[in-house]
């Protein structure tokens, strides 16, 4: 259907590309989002507690701006009279883009709240976990950019590379909680860094479920 | 060599009633089937029926400005009058072609008038600029006249209807209303549009008029039933977002606007007419119909077609002329 020149059909599908466009974009501050919460990270290990909450700071204004973008996108698909063909899962796709930011922005907020000086296995499997979600959040970056384009075969391989990489975050996850449980720590640190161990997976876990959009859009595009 | 030429002339033909019907039947009533006021089926039926009705009652004008308007086909040599023929519908054909791998969303009468130009000018054949000028400016306000007229529409019929008609006569009274506007929607479109597909095979004198409409409008049929069907369903199903008041006012603006043109024999695009018509109804419900860029992309395939059309339909001819010896008159 998607080759047909109908007028009607025509502007539901330029409708459709301009959603996508728009989620280029949000894709770019939710990235930036990841960037912000990995230097985070990075700075959280160095002990330097300024530029950690400089990062985190940085996360929640990508976050916020990822929201508007949001909004205007839900309003794209709910204004017109003639509408994307693929506007449910549309939708969905877009409310599955900003979790990404929002788990990124809760990931941040509790390593704001972790105090104390964490063991260095710990820091190493957070680096680790850190490293994993960027990766993804690459790779589904890449993938819309793609399906911007029509590279349909690339954006369902970018996607699938997605999946892999949430299913190694799940195994460093397992690593992860293991080495906080044998770390020996406060109470409230424990509480707070098995919080973190969970919504950095939860992180890669929105993202493949943005990826899994991606997939539903391009083999219907097919 | 008559016969070989005369067969591909059909055959094009045939295959730019295809497209259109393929294309364009969603048009009438595919917000009827989005509204649920009417089946598919019932719909493909009706379209078939009032499309090939309209081309066969009223398709003559149009077909005569395309066959022996643009360029004065009936004057021309017989020989050249055929190549003619075949090539401005090869070159229409071809641009629908590569619009629709391309995606672009050009229309079938803008495309057949720049091919019949650009044929007559590949041969110095009498070009009326005139008329083509006439046909230019009721391009630009195909658009225009059926969003003004869908916006009026809509303004008076939003606010009487309920007003006029009691509550429990108002379902069955908008769907008669809808199918109705629907009927004459395709009924203009078949009018207008039929001659995009024959008006060069009656330019030409290779049948007569009322045959060579009813073969373009067999072929329509034949696009409708074997390709148009789905986009009825997909605009019915999944794009247009109408309400039966919108929709009722929406068809019938479009339907006036283009009925006009078709009296007149002015080739003009029904997709545009009902594309228009919408717009001015959304503008009443304050609704955003479409973004900048969209527009731009349509304005730009409306202004390549015929151009394009055209190159492509000169540049065949001329490479026919270096295999050929044309006389002119």
């Amino acid at each position: 259907m998607k080759e047909m020149r109908n007028i009607l059909s025509w502007m539901g599908m330029a409708a459709e590309e301009s959603i996508l466009k728009d989620s280029e974009k949000h894709v770019e501050e939710t990235y930036q989002s990841v960037v912000y919460f990995s230097d985070a990270v990075e700075a959280f290990i160095r002990g330097d507690v300024g530029a950690k909450t400089l990062a985190i700071e940085k996360v929640s204004e990508c976050e916020h701006k990822a929201d508007i973008l949001r909004s205007k996108m839900v309003d794209s698909l709910s204004e017109s009279l003639l509408l994307p063909p693929d506007r449910e899962d549309l939708m969905h796709f877009v409310k599955t883009l900003d979790k990404i930011a929002d788990w990124t922005l809760g990931a941040a907020r509790l390593l704001g709240f972790i105090e104390q000086k964490l063991p260095d296995d710990v820091l190493t499997n957070v680096s680790k976990a850190t490293d994993l979600i960027v990766a993804s959040v690459s790779k589904l970056k890449d993938g819309i950019i793609e399906i911007t384009k029509n590279d349909l075969k690339k954006a369902l391989s970018d996607a699938q590379d997605v999946g892999r990489l949430e299913h190694e975050a799940d195994e460093q996850k397992r690593i992860l909680i293991g080495v906080i449980i044998h770390a020996k720590l406060d109470p409230a640190t424990l509480l707070l860094s098995y919080q973190l161990a969970e919504y950095l997976e939860g992180v890669t876990d929105k993202i493949e479920d943005a990826a899994d959009f991606i997939k539903v859009i391009a083999i219907k595009a097919r | 060599m008559d016969i070989l030429l005369i067969g591909l002339v059909l055959l094009m033909s045939v295959g730019v009633g295809w497209s259109i019907g393929a294309n364009d039947a969603a048009n009438s009533l595919g917000t009827a089937v989005g509204s649920k006021v009417i089946k598919l089926k019932q719909a493909i039926i009706l379209i078939v029926v009032f499309g090939f009705l309209g081309a066969y009652f009223q398709g003559s004008s149009v077909a005569h400005t395309i066959g022996k308007g643009i360029v004065p086909m009936d004057k021309l040599n017989k020989d050249a009058a055929l190549y003619l023929a075949l090539v401005a519908s090869f070159a229409a054909c071809a641009w629908v072609v590569l619009a629709t791998f391309w995606k672009m969303p050009i229309s079938t009468s803008h495309s057949i008038v720049g091919a019949v130009a650009g044929g007559g000018l590949a041969i110095n054949a009498p070009v009326n600029w005139k008329i083509i000028l006439d046909v230019f400016i009721c391009w630009i306000c195909t658009p225009l006249g059926a969003a003004i007229l869908g916006y009026i529409f809509y303004r008076i019929f939003k606010n009487i209807f309920y007003r006029i008609i009691p509550r429990k006569y108002i379902k069955i009274t908008m769907a008669t209303l809808i199918i109705v506007s629907g009927c004459y929607v395709a009924y203009t479109w078949g009018a207008n549009d039929v001659a995009n597909s024959i008006g060069v095979i009656t330019g030409a004198g290779i049948l007569s008029p009322k045959v060579s409409i009813a073969l373009g409008g067999l072929a329509i049929i034949l696009g409708i039933v074997t390709w148009g069907y789905k986009v009825i369903e997909t605009i019915g199903t999944e794009i247009a977002h109408l309400l039966p008041v919108m929709a009722f006012s929406a068809q019938l603006a479009s339907a006036v606007n283009v009925h006009v043109y078709t009296i007149f024999g002015i080739p003009v695009s029904t997709s545009h007419s009902i594309v228009g018509a919408i717009v001015g109804v959304g503008l009443v419900k304050g609704a955003k119909m479409l973004n900048l860029r969209i527009m731009k992309d349509i304005i730009f395939c409306w202004l390549a077609t015929p151009f394009v059309s055209g190159v492509i339909s000169f540049l065949v001819f001329k490479i026919i002329l270096s295999f050929v010896k044309l006389k002119l008159a």
